[in-house]
């Protein structure tokens, strides 16, 4: 990997990324959505994607998850602790990798416990213990208090988390350590819940040794959160690193044409205005 | 607002209770006054091999040769109606699926009319449940294929297919009824009435033997279809091999839809009303949904045959009539709750 390695995950050196993309190549037709080289994702590491609308954010999930039509994308590209994401066997995947969608089109009436209850499927775990799983991923993601409420009445931001705590019990009984795609978690939350959401996410990243990457809209949080960031632009990863090598006050205008003032912190960090 | 569902288990000895009020309501009563205990006990006669009822032989035949094959047929029908249209309303991930409003249930009998009209006589027993099985397959897909967008299926396009299906096959029935002979044009009007009455023992087997395996399957892959409704996306990062598992269910489905309209024509909105009923009682967890739907709608369908029966007796209503003109209400008042947001 790229750069100077800054990061906090000491603990957890591992011989193979948890997550590796080499040569993926996405399209559309003519269109190329996606054209990635070479990425990867060590465990312990919180990654931040970044980039315009439109820029492949969701097309890389999607590549990664294997989501894409066989035609337009070569999945095998994809390896998960070294192994080729086609070739593990469905459930053991999602034992492995877990995806936080930004919206669900869940419209019926289950209750949010129910909800989370889905996350058991791909786990063999007894009734009991299931109970206690679903029980601790709904504290940890601050949804306890609407355990008995339909889901279907809960606000967009309240859904989220439940989702988030559904996947949470999903990756919960991981062999290998866990790699979490989270697609815009911050963006219906109120401040509190983002930088909750956040924490909990660089938590399980540097105490469990989790591989999470973020799709976000908001540089600050990047910068303060994450370990690493991909920034892609129209398809392709312009620049990859540690976030306060990144994110120059250049490389964002040239992304966002948009130029921010950058302050640094007495503690080293960079804060955007 | 917090969620207010009964236990699963405390439901279900209560509607076993009724299902068998049901049974001996449905075999007592009749044109025929019979009395209830010895047409009960002549029932026990007739699987233990005893001698104890105190009914005449022309009695024992009315309760062993119609009245005890009508109830078992209304029981295995409702069921099968009632899990086709659960499972319907989880892969289309959408609440107003029903074998019959989505034209499922006029593709198949399409395929029954077909066959009773263009195919030999002789292999009837065997080419009308294939062929409605047949009709009500391509009719699903079909329908799965209009009505299929990124967040489910359309509603619009769902009714909007059933009411061009059901137009199609009621021509097509029209024209085949034009041409027929004799002996098809009374086979084909008498099976179109949708009515429980004529069941054979064969009937009764092949409706037996398919809701057994439509409720082993169904039971099997019923987390797998709670994962469905999350969408296909979520779907498969849990684990499930979305494609197949769709496949499945459309066959299955087709299978039990096209088997029950073989045996009883079209008998329409059991399969919408009765998971709504009982998804209101113990939530949409398809686990406890499936069984449940089963007994409700073997319920429902008996309770619907003996109003049919009994109502106008001695003559005696079609039971899809008598279906539609208390589902149908139903199926408006869904239709206007989607419409206040409700759902």
């Amino acid at each position: 990997m790229s750069i100077v390695s800054q990061s906090s995950n000491v603990g957890f050196k591992h011989s193979k990324p948890a997550l590796s993309i080499g040569h993926l190549d996405v399209s559309v037709g003519h269109k190329t959505l996606l054209s990635v080289d070479q990425l990867a994702a060590e465990s312990g590491q919180l990654i931040a994607l970044l980039g315009a609308n439109g820029a492949g954010k969701s097309t890389l999930f999607k590549a990664i998850t294997g989501e894409m039509l066989p035609d337009d994308v070569q999945t095998s590209r994809v390896a998960l602790h070294g192994k080729s994401i086609s070739q593990w066997q469905p459930q053991q995947l999602a034992r492995h990798l877990g995806v936080l969608p930004q919206a669900s089109q869940l419209s019926f009436p289950f209750t949010v416990k129910e909800v989370v209850g889905l996350g058991l499927i791909p786990l063999t775990a007894s009734r009991s213990e299931g109970q206690r799983l679903v029980a601790d991923a709904m504290k940890q993601t601050d949804t306890t208090q609407f355990a008995d409420r339909i889901y279907t009445q809960l606000s967009g931001g309240e859904r989220q988390r439940v989702h988030l705590a559904r996947v949470l019990v999903q990756l919960s009984q991981a062999e290998h350590s866990p790699v979490l795609l989270l697609d815009e978690p911050t963006s219906a939350q109120d401040l509190g819940q983002q930088h909750q959401i956040l924490n909990l996410a660089k938590d399980l990243c540097h105490q469990k040794g989790w591989t999470v990457i973020a799709i976000l809209h908001d540089l600050n949080q990047a910068m303060r959160y994450c370990d690493q960031v991909w920034l892609l632009q129209q398809g392709r990863v312009i620049e990859q690193g540690v976030p306060n090598h990144v994110l120059t006050e250049s490389i964002i205008e040239r992304v966002w044409g948009y130029r921010p003032e950058l302050v640094r912190t007495e503690g080293g960090r960079s804060v955007l205005i | 607002m917090n969620s207010r569902r009964l236990p699963a288990e405390s439901l279900t000895l209560p509607l076993l209770g009724v299902l068998v009020l049901l049974v001996a309501w449905s075999v007592a009563s009749g044109p025929m006054k019979l009395p209830l205990t010895q047409s009960l006990i002549s029932i026990w006669d007739g699987v233990f091999g005893s001698e104890l009822s105190s009914l005449q032989q022309y009695e024992k035949v009315v309760v062993w040769d119609l009245r005890l094959p009508r109830t078992i047929l209304a029981l295995l029908v409702g069921a099968l109606l009632a899990q086709c249209g659960a499972v319907m309303q989880g892969i289309f991930r959408n609440p107003l699926a029903d074998p019959g409003i989505i034209g499922v249930a006029s593709g198949a009998a399409l395929g029954a009319a077909i066959a009773i009209v263009v195919l030999p006589v002789d292999y009837q027993y065997l080419t009308v449940p294939f062929c409605s099985f047949a009709g009500g397959l391509l009719t699903t897909w079909l329908v799965y294929g209009l009505a299929k967008n990124e967040s489910g299926t359309s509603v619009v396009i769902l009714l909007l297919a059933g009411v061009a299906i059901a137009a199609f096959s009621a021509a097509i029935i029209g024209f085949l009824s034009y041409i027929a002979n004799d002996q098809a044009l009374r086979d084909l009007s008498l099976w179109q009435m949708g009515s429980l009455a004529s069941a054979s023992g064969f009937d009764l087997m092949l409706t037996g033997a398919v809701l057994v395996i439509v409720m082993v399957v169904f039971q099997k892959k019923a987390n797998a279809l709670n994962a469905l409704l999350l969408g296909e996306a979520e779907a498969r990062h849990l684990g499930i091999e979305v494609e197949k598992l769709k496949q499945q269910f459309i066959l299955i489905t087709a299978i039990g839809v096209g088997v029950a309209v073989s045996v009883s024509g079209v008998i329409g909105f059991v399969g919408l009303v009765v998971p709504h009923l009982v998804r209101m009682m113990v939530g949409p967890d398809h686990r406890v949904l499936l069984p449940l739907s089963a007994i409700v709608g073997g319920g429902l369908l008996l309770l619907a045959d003996l109003g049919a029966r009994t109502w106008m007796s001695p003559a005696e209503l079609p039971v899809g009539l008598v279906t539609a003109g208390l589902g149908a209400p139903f199926f408006m008042v869904l239709l206007f709750q989607r419409r206040q947001g409700m759902m």
